[in-house]
């Protein structure tokens, strides 16, 4: 084939590959098409049936979308609060135990979300391993919308995790010690050093926690079960219309991915303005 | 409901779509209602025996999936539904090959988890011989505060056959709708197939659901099942209809209505056809 790595890394230069065929035209094309394609369907659904869209806004949507915006929400303040500090120990610590934790970190990742379900109602559940203690303090938690954010937590955790503890990764140990010489206290130095160098992976490692999270449907119907306004989420909500009409259940899937659109381009905008601040 | 069936549609000519390769390399696909799982697991498993070398892959789903992956261009030859709503509303697309037949009824039961930290500590949730007063006292328990019940979604045939079920409560002055309605506010999930009822009440993490009488010999042993009077419980009616006019389709429905296929599905505990077709009770 007269495909040689070296021929590759050089071409790459110069942006163009060696093989004389346009590779990475090629494949953009193919990677746009296969990722916008069903999503523009979906959209072309809509349009031809607008009426549907109108149709489907009923007052359990829209405790379905009102449900969804404060569980991930809580969601994300709770993954923030507690990973943050968990990624910089994570990307700082050297000891095995550390490296052990670092490996369970993407555990969520790879299990099945219905799976997730079935192991968070083992954990948690009325009959489950921490069942009676938290039954002695009055607790249950299956069905209830706690179970909802508990259920986002454990999937979108990791995905804002990794992304922090790769971005204090890239921060240089070097500027940390020359601040601390300075006299900055460390403190002032995560805040006024390593936490704005780390920003962008921060800021991205929100975005498709809360993504995922906006999007979770498996570990929810499992642990946190299906009723309206109470634990019936936008996936849930789309599930349930699907049993009746798959029309519905469409017009609000694209409520849904508007709604992930809306999320995603807030945090860019704040990206883009702490870059400036910084700048 | 099953209207236009019987008439012209059902004796079209067969010659146009009768060609060989689809009989002879014979997969059959069958689609067939969450509650039928191991009832229809058993019947395969009896028809690859008498016609060997045919092949039958099954997917069991709640009947409305089933119904809307045939509407989208899924291709199965049998349909085998738990409500007459998904079978009429294949039929009306025209995607049937065979009138559609009642092959068993169901029954509705109550599953109740009685062991510990369920609300339900009775052991005497099992009979169909108590008085009506007597039966709304085990039935009390349900409509305290803190009990959780999980149903069917309201569009899913077992959630359709459980709202029938509550009115019929209402509707019965022993029971009344104070009963119900405390019941309803106990509500916690509505679920998309029978089997995830099920799953929640052996979990123990719901007190009760109300499932198909089939259902109750899958409960783990924390779990009561509470019969009800024949002049209360609904009757859920199963039809089943050939899609294709591959041979195996016709056969494999033909096996479902013979004797040896009704006496699996009475092992299973599946009631009799009601020998009325399309009924809606």
């Amino acid at each position: 084939m007269g495909f040689s790595l070296k021929g590759v890394v050089k071409g790459n230069r110069s942006l163009g590959f060696p093989t004389g065929l346009p590779l990475g035209a090629i494949t953009t094309a193919l990677y746009v098409v296969f990722i916008c394609l069903p999503v523009l369907a979906l959209l072309v659904k809509v349009v031809a049936r607008s009426d549907a869209l109108a149709s489907v806004l009923n007052e359990s949507v829209l405790q379905a979308i009102r449900l969804s915006l404060f569980t991930s929400a809580i969601s994300m303040l709770v993954v923030v609060l507690v990973g943050t500090p968990f990624a910089l120990s994570l990307a700082r610590s050297q000891s095995r135990v550390m490296r052990v934790v670092d490996q369970i970190v993407e555990l969520p990742i790879i299990l099945p979300p219905v799976v997730a379900g079935v192991a968070m109602l083992l954990a948690f559940g009325r009959q489950g391993i921490l069942g009676p203690p938290l039954a002695q303090l009055g607790i249950s938690l299956p069905f209830t919308t706690a179970a909802v954010v508990f259920s986002q937590i454990f999937v979108a955790a990791p995905f804002y995790v990794r992304s922090a503890k790769l971005g204090f990764q890239a921060v240089p140990r070097e500027y940390e010690a020359i601040s601390q010489t300075l006299g900055l206290s460390p403190w002032r130095t995560f805040l006024k050093l390593t936490l704005p160098l780390a920003a962008p992976s921060l800021l991205t490692g929100v975005a498709l926690a809360w993504a995922r999270a906006l999007s979770e449907f498996g570990a929810t119907i499992m642990f946190a079960g299906n009723l309206t306004g109470k634990t019936q989420t936008m996936p849930l909500a789309i599930m349930t219309a699907m049993e009746t009409s798959l029309e519905s259940a469409i017009a609000l899937s694209v409520i849904l991915l508007a709604l992930a659109l809306l999320v995603l381009a807030a945090l860019g905008l704040i990206s883009r303005n702490r870059w400036r601040e910084s700048a | 409901m099953a209207a236009g069936c019987g008439s012209g549609e059902a004796q079209r000519p067969e010659s146009n779509s009768r060609n060989p390769a689809s009989t002879e390399e014979s997969v059959l696909t069958v689609f067939a209602a969450a509650s039928l799982t191991d009832a229809f697991d058993a019947i395969a498993r009896e028809y690859r025996l008498q016609h060997p070398g045919s092949e039958v892959v099954l997917n069991f789903d709640g009947s409305q999936r089933l119904r809307t992956q045939l509407e989208y261009g899924a291709r199965a030859d049998v349909f085998a539904a738990a409500d007459w709503d998904q079978m009429d509303a294949v039929e009306t697309l025209g995607l049937t090959a065979s009138c559609p037949v009642n092959f068993a009824s169901n029954r509705l039961v109550i599953m109740g988890y009685i062991g510990s930290g369920g609300y339900l500590d009775t052991e005497t949730f099992e009979s169909q011989k108590l008085s009506l007063p007597e039966f709304r006292g085990i039935l009390e328990p349900l409509a305290r505060p803190g009990t959780k019940i999980v149903l069917g979604q309201e569009k899913v045939p077992i959630g359709r056959y459980t709202e029938q079920l509550l009115e019929n409560f209402e509707a019965d002055a022993a029971f009344g709708q104070q009963l119900v309605d405390g019941m309803r506010e106990n509500v916690v999930s509505r679920e998309g197939s029978v089997r995830a009822i099920v799953q929640k009440v052996n979990l123990g993490e719901a007190d009760a659901g109300v499932v198909y009488s089939s259902d109750a010999r899958e409960v783990s042993a924390r779990v009561s099942v509470l019969y009800l009077p024949d002049s209360i419980n609904v009757t859920a009616h199963y039809p089943i209809a050939a899609l294709t006019r591959a041979q195996g389709a016709s056969s494999f429905v033909d096996f479902v209505l013979s004797e040896q296929g009704q006496q699996i599905l009475r092992n299973y505990s599946f009631g009799p056809p009601s020998s009325v077709a399309g009924t809606n009770p």
